[in-house]
């Protein structure tokens, strides 16, 4: 707030953030620091800086679990339904928050309303029908939910920020003779770019760590992703706490990267949504 | 709920200019985001929806019209009652906790200490991972019996007398809960609401230290109107997610001890999954959803009146 | 069995329970899935039965041999739906190391149990572990104590109950849960077991932390993962103050039933026919810890059963509660209702009167 002398004032903040911070990621480190233990080893203190790191657990876990197919299938799935999400999704709210009609405003609650009904009441009938196409036990499902159920935050996101954004930019390509699509791909879309990593990030996110659908449409599949795999894993080997959370760590470290590359992006892409 | 900051006028002549120039966005570009949004979502919701109306017990193919039936066990149910309650405390507990901290700590990313910028990367990364890995970690921490625990941390460094049954005590195995799920998105609303402080220009607070205020007048007067936008966003998200929540509370009590965590979600998992009442679920889960839908509403309304006032 | 058997690939699904009622109930269920004997909970048989999910397999050459016993639990109607190839046994799995060098001996006895009790927990070991947090183990000592207290004098409980002349509160339920609350205030357990789950239950038993744990024999496979040279036993858990009241909780474990809506039917009732000879049904007890359904054969008993063969060869044992209850209400009004017990929010009659009053409901 006081932009000028870093003083003793700014010093003791410093301390303080530093402070809450560390206990913030405390349990972070003790995920890590249990997942590289040997197993059976009860002498030394849990939260004690490990000695030797034993990176058995991490190959037990990832065996027992069969990590592997599910890493690719949870990527295949967030990858592929969040691209699809993304290009019809701000396309949608594109349309939508250009159209000043009564109907588009109407069909623009239709899409924030799913944002607050809970997901459990379409349970069965989508269930059914992905059962009818036969498509329970692929990948393919999971696309299909995801790109359903992120469309909401999506359009919401993309209309919150494309209505601050005045359309005299792709008005003057449409001058110039593109067409709408052209205006939108080349133009408006590129403009976007904050929203649009954010949009991507969080529906990832989402995607990545979502367990009741997966469990359901693919659980003990071949095509069953992380999160399905994790639980199981679990169920399985509950109190062996060094397994555990070899396993957990793998779970979540894909992710966990993904958001220490984008962060900035992320966080930009927050200021924009909110002023807007 | 258009808010462009344009006056009425510009705003008028911009819309006969636009009259006048090129047709409207065209309706391929809305159709496929609402093909599948239909599809997908509102369908099934609308089918499903009508299981409320039914006695259906999820098991067998045959579901009996009952028409309002389950509303009115519901009102009647105390199972019900209570968990409303149960959902109410927890929502409130963890919107005001995550929310102050959440502010707090954005002052504090807002200023120019050294680390701010990996402060905030560590803070927000609880966020992103699981619900369910979250919930296990925690479980963990909360366990009196493992070496690891926040229990066996406090008799490490000699606070023996402050060791709880943080799941097993009643009366706080709600807030270890609203714990975890602070623990995970306070760097979320951190992060809004630095978005929203940064937008705030600094020649407002020099004008306001000139002035003479104070640290808390500042923040008051300045600081708070400025960054409204960032507290409705954050107060409705986490007001409707506090409704929502489920994976922690199901993994880490299952609504234990007694129905001391049982929730509305939770409520409506075990009527479908544990006694075959999926048409009394999917009314309880209607109702959940008018509730949200309300209070998400008034929520609306009371906080857009304080950002325009501000 | 007979001559030769076609080979069936068999592909193992993973779900909870929820996802299978979910499954079975929009029409895609599995051919082959888990059922509970008797009633009270979606997935029991006759909740299964009454919706028309379960395949017939009362042709088959096992459905003879089922004892009238188990009939109730396993039957509907007299027909077979579901075959289950062990009995689990509720008892005290203690570690004998530690109770040999505590000099502890078996109650037989209400006064007996409750002087090992006080013995252990003057010697810093609490007697038995309780992993209340998991709500079905709180249950556990509650169903070692009812067959003794309730049982014993009177046989037809079910009977009465369902014809509604008798009801929780007014039996030896009362006694059964007043003494369970004993059992806390005394010190039986240890401490915290409200946020105690199984897997910390059998932890505390492995590293000596507690002498024993009320439990289902598939504690011992837990038990033996973390110390592996515990030598363990189980005696039954008396309620009462006369040795000849003392009765086990001894009932089929969960099986597995065949969908009446499956497209491999042959495939399906050839599983469960192999399932059922007594090689398989012998080879699945030993690896489970418990009693094979069915005797037959060469099996090797798990030992630690060997203090609860005379009861079961007596009759003197008695079939899970919950497995005769109408509704799953019940049963989660026992499973809460125990918690609120243990952490004081309910008294046994407040929580005895919420059965009675769930034992109603449609």
């Amino acid at each position: 707030m006081r932009r000028h002398r870093y003083g003793l004032s700014q010093a003791l903040l410093e301390a303080v953030m530093v402070l809450v911070t560390v206990v913030f990621a405390a349990p972070l480190y003790l995920l890590l620091v249990f997942a590289v233990r040997h197993r059976g080893d009860l002498e030394t203190s849990a939260w004690a800086f490990p000695t030797h790191f034993d990176l058995s657990n991490f190959s037990t876990a990832w065996t027992s679990a069969s990590l592997g197919p599910a890493l690719l299938n949870s990527t295949l799935v967030t990858v592929v339904s969040g691209a699809l999400v993304i290009g019809i999704g701000s396309m949608a709210a594109y349309y939508l928050a250009r159209s000043k009609t009564r109907l588009s405003y109407g069909l623009y609650l239709l899409f924030l309303g799913g944002l607050i009904v809970p997901f459990q009441l379409g349970l069965v009938p989508l269930y059914q029908g992905m059962r009818d196409l036969n498509l329970l036990g692929t990948p393919l499902s999971l696309i299909i939910f995801y790109l359903g159920n992120l469309m909401p935050f999506t359009v919401f996101l993309y209309a919150g920020f494309l209505r601050a954004l005045p359309p005299s930019y792709e008005e003057a390509a449409r001058i110039d003779g593109a067409s709408h699509l052209q205006a939108y791909v080349f133009v408006a879309f590129p403009l976007l770019r904050p929203v649009t990593g954010t949009v991507l990030i969080l529906n990832a996110i989402g995607t990545w760590n979502d367990f009741f659908t997966p469990m359901l449409y693919t659980g003990g599949t071949k095509s069953q992703t992380l999160p399905v795999a994790i639980y199981a894993f679990v169920g399985q080997y509950s109190a062996q706490w060094e397994l555990v959370f070899a396993g957990l760590l793998i779970a979540i470290l894909p992710i966990l990267i993904v958001y220490f590359l984008l962060q900035r992006s992320i966080i930009q892409g927050f200021a924009s949504g909110v002023k807007g | 709920m258009s808010d462009l900051p344009h006056p009425k006028v510009a705003m008028q002549s911009t819309r006969i200019l636009k009259k006048r120039r090129v047709a409207g966005v065209p309706w391929y570009f809305l159709a496929p985001a609402l093909l599948a949004y239909i599809l997908v979502v509102v369908y099934p919701i609308v089918a499903g929806g009508s299981y409320a109306f039914t006695d259906w017990n999820g098991l067998n193919p045959v579901k009996t019209f009952v028409g309002l039936e389950n509303f009115r066990r519901l009102l009647q149910d105390d199972q019900a009652l209570s968990s409303l309650k149960n959902t109410v405390l927890i929502t409130l507990s963890v919107t005001l906790v995550q929310n102050t901290l959440g502010l707090l700590l954005a002052l504090g990313a807002n200023s120019t200490i050294r680390t701010r910028f990996l402060l905030r990367t560590v803070l927000f990364a609880p966020a992103v991972i699981s619900s369910l890995v979250a919930a296990y970690l925690w479980q963990y921490l909360y366990d009196p019996n493992v070496e690891g625990g926040i229990n066996a941390l406090l008799t490490d460094v000699g606070l023996k007398s402050l060791r709880q049954d943080w799941l097993g005590n009643p009366q706080l195995a709600l807030f270890a809960i609203t714990g975890t799920v602070v623990w995970q998105y306070t760097g979320y609303s951190m992060v809004i609401f630095l978005a929203g402080l940064q937008g705030v220009p600094v020649e407002l607070y020099e004008a306001a230290e000139l002035d003479g205020a104070g640290a808390w007048q500042s923040f008051w007067n300045v600081t708070r109107p400025m960054i409204a936008p960032a507290i409705t966003v954050n107060l409705m998200l986490s007001v409707i997610g506090g409704f929502k929540l489920f994976d922690q509370i199901l993994a880490m009590t299952g609504g234990g001890p007694g129905y001391a965590t049982s929730t509305l979600s939770l409520l409506m998992y075990k009527q479908a999954f544990v006694f075959s009442r999926f048409g009394y679920s999917t009314a309880t889960a209607l109702v959940l959803a008018i509730i949200i839908a309300g209070v998400s509403l008034l929520q609306l309304k009371l906080l857009r009146s304080q950002e325009l006032e501000g | 069995m007979h001559a030769e058997v076609p080979t069936i690939k068999v592909e193992m699904s993973f779900g909870d329970d929820a996802s299978t009622v979910v499954r079975i109930g929009s029409g895609n269920p599995p051919d082959l899935f888990r059922v509970f004997p008797g009633n009270g909970s979606a997935l029991s048989m006759v909740q299964l039965v009454n919706a028309g999910r379960l395949a017939d397999l009362s042709d088959q050459s096992w459905v003879k041999r089922i004892p009238p016993s188990l009939t109730p639990v396993l039957k509907v109607n007299n027909k077979a739906y579901f075959f289950t190839p062990t009995q689990a046994v509720i008892g005290a799995v203690y570690n004998k190391q530690v109770f040999e060098s505590l000099k502890l001996t078996v109650p037989h006895t209400w006064s007996q149990l409750m002087t090992l009790c006080d013995t252990a927990k003057k010697a810093g070991v609490p007697a038995f572990a309780l992993g209340a947090k998991d709500s079905w183990v709180g249950q556990l000592i509650d169903y070692a104590l009812v067959p003794s207290l309730v049982y014993s004098n009177t046989p037809d409980f079910d009977k009465l109950q369902a014809g509604g002349t008798a009801t929780f509160s007014s039996s030896g339920w009362k006694e059964a849960l007043n003494k369970y609350k004993m059992m806390l205030d005394r010190g039986c357990f240890n401490e915290n077991p409200l946020g105690t789950g199984f897997e910390q239950q059998a932890k505390l038993v492995a590293t000596g932390k507690t002498v024993a744990a009320v439990q289902l024999s598939l504690l011992v496979p837990r038990i033996q993962t973390d110390n592996p040279t515990a030598t363990l036993g189980m005696f039954a858990l008396p309620g009462g103050d006369r040795a000849s009241q003392l009765r086990v909780p001894v009932a089929p474990s969960s099986g597995i039933g065949v969908s009446a809506q499956s497209k491999n039917l042959t495939e399906a009732r050839l599983f469960i026919a192999f399932m059922a000879q007594q090689t398989s049904i012998n080879r699945y007890a030993e690896l489970s810890g418990d009693l094979p359904i069915f005797s037959g054969g060469s099996v090797k008993i798990n030992p630690l059963l060997s203090g609860i063969l005379p009861f079961v060869r007596a009759g003197k044992v008695n079939l899970f509660m919950d497995q005769s209850w109408p509704n799953a209400d019940v049963q989660q009004a026992h499973l809460a209702g125990v918690q609120q017990l243990l952490s004081g929010q309910a008294s046994a009659t407040d929580v005895l009167k919420k059965m009675d009053d769930a034992y109603q409901k449609r």
